[in-house]
C-alpha cells in the first residue's frame, strides 16, 4: 500500500475520463459536432453552386478561395472528424466491452488518450478557418504541387491530420486486444456479434493503412516548411515562374501514400454501419442472421484485398497498362466480399417476422443505398469507364451515397437502437420515423441527380458549378434542385435534434432490454430503476411469484414493447 | 485507505501480464506486436518513398560518397550493443534480478542516448555544409528517414528511462518482467529499423 | 485544351518510362511491406486459433 494520503476527488475524476463508456460518450458527441459543422460547410457550398453570384447572408459573394476551403474541410471534417470517430470511437468504444463481457478496455489511459489526440487534431484543422490564409483549400485529398504551395491552412491541415493518424493508431491497439483478450469465457470468436466483428476488421484496418498516409503528411510538411521536393517536380512553373526548389520530386509519391490509406479508409466508413445494419435486422426480423461465418469470411478478405486496390484512384496518372490491369482487377474482386455481405443481409430478411421500428426502418433503407452506392463504383473501378468518369459528379455521388444514405443512415439507425441502452430512455418514435422519411428523400434527391451531371462530364470543384463550360450547360439547372433537398435534408434534421434533446430528459422510461434483443449488451441497464420494496415475493395476482426490486413488473414490461410486435 | 480506489487499473483488467491461456499472449504483449505492425507500415512507406524517388532519378549518389559511412558504422554498433544489453536486461528481470536489469536499462539508455547524440552531431555537421533537405531529394529522404528513426529512439529513450525509474522495490517483479519485456520488442524494432537505414542510406 | 492529351494515359502515355517504372518500384516496395504484415498478423490469428481448439 501506497503511503501517500489518498485524494479521493483527482482519482475519482481521473477514473472517469479512462471509463469506456465515458470516452465512448465524448467521442459520439464531439462526433456529432464536427457533423453539424460538415453539414453547414455543404449547406454553403450549395448554395454557392445553385446561385453563383448571389451574395450569401451574412458572407456577402462567395470568392473562390472559400469555396475550395469549404470543399476540402467539407471533406476533412465529415470523414476524419465526423464519421469514423462517431463509428468507430463513439459506438465501438461504448458497445465493445459490452457485447464482450468485459469490464474495461484493455488499455483505458491509452484510449482516452486517443480521444484526446483527436479532439486535438480536430481543433487544430477547425481553427485553421481563422488562418490569414484560411483553411485548406487542396481538397480533402491535398494533392501536391497545389497543396505544397497552399496558404498554411495546408499545414495546420497535416499536423491536425497527424495527431488523428496517432489517435487512430492507439484506439486500434486498444480495440484489437480488448477483443482478443478481454472476452469472457465461452464467447469464442464465432459467437461474437456481427458488430464485435466489423470492429475489430476495422481497427486492423486504421492500424495498418494510417501510417503511410502520416509518412506522406510528414514529407509534405518537410515540403512546406523545409523546402523539400518530395513532391515538386523540377521545372514547375508557378504563375509563370520557375519555383526555386532543387525538384527532382513526384506529385505521384504523395497520390500513393494518400490513397494508400485513403481506399481502407472508406472501408473504415462502411464497416462498422455493416455491422449495426447486421444488429439491428436480426433483432427485427427474430431471425438470425443469414450467412453469419461467411459474412465474418467476407470481411475478413475485403480488408485484406483493400490493401490491394489503392491506385483505382489515379487511373490517369499513366501508370502503364500493367500496373493498370492489376489494379482493375484487385478491384473487380474487392466487390465481390461487399456484394456477399449484402446479399446475406438481404436474405436475412427472409421468413421473418419484420417489426419496422425507427431503427429497423433506416437499416432496411440502407440495403439498397448500399447496393446502389457499391454498384455505381463498378464502372470506376474499371480504367475505361473511369476515363470518361474520373473527377466528375458521378464519384461524388457514388461515395456519398455509400456514406450519406448508407454509412450515416446506420449510425442513425444505431442511435435509435442503442439510445435506451445508454440513457434508460426511448427516443420518441413519431419524430424518428418524420426524420427517417424526410431524410431518406432528400437525399435521394440531392445524389441521384449528381450522377446524371457527372455522366454529362461535369467536373467536381468547380467553384461556379461548371458554368462555364458548354458540356455542363444542359444540368445546370440540378444545381438549384439539389440545393433546395440540401436544405430540406437540414430541416429534416430538425426532428432528430429535438428528439434527442427531449428524450433525454423526458423521454418514457424503457425496460432493461426494450427491443427483446439476444446480444450481451442488453443484460445489464445502464442505470438500475427502483419500482418496488426489497422482499416482493408471492404477490398475490402478479404473473410470477417474485417480483424485483429493480425492473418494471412483467406487466408493465409488455405495455412497453416496441410497437409492432 | 480505500483499497478500491488504491487499486491501480491494470489489476482490475485480466491479462494485462499473465499470458491468456487461449491466445498465447498478454495484452502488454499483443498490444506492442500491434504497435510494431503500425510502424513497420510507417517506415515501409518511407522506404517505398526512397525507392520511388531513386528509381525515378537520372541520377543518384552512392551512400558513401555524401555520407561519412564511418559515423553510420560508429551509430550502428551504439545501437547493436544496446540491443545486446537490453536482451540483458529482459533476461535478468526475467530471473528476479532486479539491480542487474536496472542497471542493464539504464545502460541501454546510455547508449541511445550517445546515438542522439552522434546523430545530432552529424545533421549539424550536414546543415553547416549546406546539406539541407532543401538541397536536392538525397538529402531531404535521408533527413526524413534518420528524422523519423531518431524521433522513434527518442521515444525508446524516454520510456526505457521511466522503466528503468520505476525499477525501484515497490513495483512487483512480474510487472517489472512485462514492462522490460515490452520495451525490449521495441527497442529490437528501433534497431532493426536502422540496420536496413544503415545498409540503404550509407551503403548503396 | 489539347483533345489528345486528354485521351486515357494507358493508351497513350509512357508506360514504360522513367517515371512510371519509379511509381511501380515504389509501388511493388510497399505492396511487399503490407502483404508481409498481412501474413504475419494471419499467422497469428492461425495460431490463436489452434490454441483455441486446443485449450477447450
Amino acid at each position: 500500500m501506497s503511503s501517500r494520503p489518498s485524494r479521493p476527488r483527482a482519482r475519482q475524476w481521473s477514473v472517469l475520463f479512462v471509463d469506456h463508456r465515458v470516452i465512448g460518450l465524448q467521442y459520439a458527441l464531439t462526433a456529432l459536432g464536427f457533423l453539424l459543422v460538415g453539414f453547414l460547410l455543404m449547406l454553403l457550398i450549395r448554395w454557392q453552386l445553385a446561385w453563383p453570384a448571389a451574395p450569401i447572408p451574412l458572407l456577402g459573394v462567395m470568392p473562390p478561395e472559400l469555396y475550395t476551403q469549404l470543399v476540402a474541410m467539407h471533406g476533412t471534417i465529415m470523414v476524419f472528424l465526423g464519421v469514423v470517430p462517431l463509428a468507430v470511437g463513439g459506438f465501438g468504444t461504448y458497445l465493445v466491452p459490452l457485447q464482450i463481457g468485459a469490464t474495461e478496455m484493455a488499455f483505458p489511459r491509452l484510449n482516452a488518450a486517443s480521444y484526446w489526440l483527436y479532439l486535438g487534431g480536430g481543433l487544430i484543422i477547425l481553427a485553421s478557418f481563422l488562418l490569414p490564409g484560411g483553411a485548406a483549400s487542396s481538397g480533402w485529398t491535398s494533392y501536391p504541387p497545389l497543396a505544397d504551395l497552399a496558404t498554411s491552412g495546408q499545414t495546420a491541415w497535416l499536423c491536425g491530420l497527424l495527431l488523428i493518424a496517432s489517435s487512430s493508431q492507439l484506439g486500434a491497439i486498444t480495440m484489437i486486444v480488448t477483443i482478443v483478450q478481454l472476452r469472457v469465457p465461452g464467447l469464442s470468436f464465432m459467437r461474437l456479434p456481427f458488430f464485435v466483428w466489423t470492429q475489430l476488421v476495422t481497427a486492423f484496418l486504421l492500424l495498418l493503412a494510417f501510417p503511410p498516409l502520416q509518412a506522406a503528411a510528414l514529407l509534405q510538411l518537410m515540403d512546406r516548411l523545409t523546402g523539400s521536393s518530395f513532391f515538386l517536380p523540377a521545372g514547375l512553373l508557378v504563375s509563370g515562374q520557375e519555383l526555386g526548389v532543387s525538384g527532382g520530386g513526384n506529385p505521384l509519391l504523395w497520390q500513393h501514400l494518400f490513397w494508400f490509406l485513403a481506399h481502407p479508409e472508406v472501408y473504415v466508413l462502411i464497416l462498422p454501419a455493416l455491422g449495426m445494419v447486421a444488429e439491428i435486422l436480426a433483432n427485427n426480423t427474430r431471425r438470425p442472421l443469414y450467412g453469419y461465418r461467411l459474412q465474418v469470411w467476407a470481411i475478413v478478405l475485403l480488408a485484406g484485398m483493400s490493401f490491394l486496390v489503392w491506385a483505382h484512384h489515379m487511373f490517369l496518372t499513366g501508370m502503364g497498362t500493367v500496373m493498370s490491369a492489376f489494379f482493375q482487377a484487385t478491384t473487380m474482386i474487392v466487390s465481390i466480399p461487399s456484394v456477399v455481405v449484402l446479399t446475406c443481409l438481404l436474405l436475412s430478411l427472409w421468413g421473418g417476422s419484420i417489426r419496422f421500428t425507427t431503427p429497423m426502418l433506416f437499416a432496411l433503407a440502407f440495403l439498397p443505398m448500399f447496393g446502389l452506392g457499391g454498384l455505381t463504383g463498378l464502372p470506376l473501378g474499371l480504367a475505361p469507364a473511369d476515363v470518361h468518369l474520373h473527377d466528375t459528379y458521378y464519384v461524388v455521388a457514388h461515395f456519398h451515397y455509400l456514406v450519406a444514405p448508407g454509412t450515416i443512415f446506420a449510425l442513425f439507425a444505431g442511435i435509435y437502437h442503442w439510445f435506451p441502452r445508454v440513457t434508460g430512455r426511448a427516443l420518441h418514435d413519431g419524430l424518428g420515423r418524420i426524420h427517417f422519411a424526410g431524410s431518406l428523400l432528400a437525399m435521394n434527391a440531392i445524389f441521384l441527380p449528381m450522377f446524371v451531371q457527372g455522366l454529362a462530364g461535369m467536373n467536381r470543384r468547380l467553384y461556379d458549378g461548371g458554368a462555364q463550360y458548354a458540356i455542363d450547360r444542359p444540368v445546370l439547372f440540378l444545381h438549384t434542385w439539389i440545393a433546395q433537398a440540401a436544405w430540406i435534408l437540414g430541416l429534416c434534421q430538425l426532428p432528430f435534434i429535438v428528439n434527442i434533446c427531449w428524450s433525454l430528459r423526458r423521454g418514457r422510461l424503457a425496460p432493461a432490454n426494450p427491443w427483446h434483443a439476444t446480444t450481451l449488451e442488453w443484460a445489464t441497464a445502464p442505470l438500475p430503476r427502483i419500482a418496488r420494496g426489497p422482499y416482493e415475493y408471492s404477490v398475490p395476482d402478479a404473473s410470477a411469484d417474485f417480483s424485483p426490486q429493480f425492473e418494471p413488473a412483467l406487466e408493465h414490461a409488455r405495455e412497453l414493447e416496441p410497437e409492432g410486435v | 485507505m480505500n483499497a478500491i480506489e488504491d487499486t491501480p487499473l491494470s489489476m482490475e483488467i485480466p491479462y494485462a501480464i499473465e499470458p491468456r491461456p487461449d491466445t498465447g499472449f498478454s495484452n502488454a504483449a499483443l498490444g506492442v506486436w500491434l504497435f510494431l505492425a503500425s510502424e513497420t507500415m510507417l517506415f515501409g512507406a518511407l522506404f517505398s518513398s526512397y525507392v520511388l524517388l531513386r528509381t525515378g532519378a537520372p541520377e543518384w549518389p552512392r551512400g558513401w560518397q555524401r555520407l561519412d559511412a564511418g559515423i553510420g558504422l560508429l551509430e550502428t554498433i551504439l545501437l547493436a550493443a544496446s540491443g545486446v544489453t537490453m536482451l540483458a536486461a529482459v533476461r535478468a528481470t526475467q530471473q528476479g534480478a532486479r539491480t542487474a536489469g536496472r542497471r542493464a536499462l539504464a545502460i541501454t539508455a546510455g547508449l541511445a542516448l550517445l546515438f542522439l547524440i552522434v546523430e545530432l552531431l552529424a545533421y549539424a555537421a550536414h546543415l553547416r555544409a549546406g546539406e539541407v533537405p532543401s538541397r536536392d531529394t538525397f538529402w531531404a529522404i535521408y533527413f526524413a528517414l534518420t528524422g523519423v528513426h531518431a524521433l522513434h529512439v527518442t521515444g525508446g529513450l524516454v520510456v526505457l528511462t521511466v522503466v528503468a525509474v520505476s525499477a525501484s522495490s515497490a513495483l512487483p517483479l512480474a510487472r517489472l518482467a512485462a514492462r522490460t519485456e515490452t520495451v525490449a520488442r521495441y527497442w529490437w524494432f528501433v534497431d532493426v529499423v536502422w540496420l536496413a537505414l544503415f545498409v540503404i542510406c550509407y551503403l548503396t | 485544351m489539347n483533345v489528345l492529351s486528354m485521351l486515357c494515359p494507358v493508351c497513350v502515355g509512357l508506360g514504360e518510362g522513367p517515371m512510371a517504372q519509379a511509381s511501380n518500384a515504389g509501388i511493388a516496395t510497399l505492396m511487399i511491406v503490407t502483404l508481409m504484415v498481412i501474413t504475419a498478423i494471419a499467422g497469428v490469428a492461425v495460431s490463436i486459433a489452434r490454441r483455441t481448439r486446443r485449450e477447450s
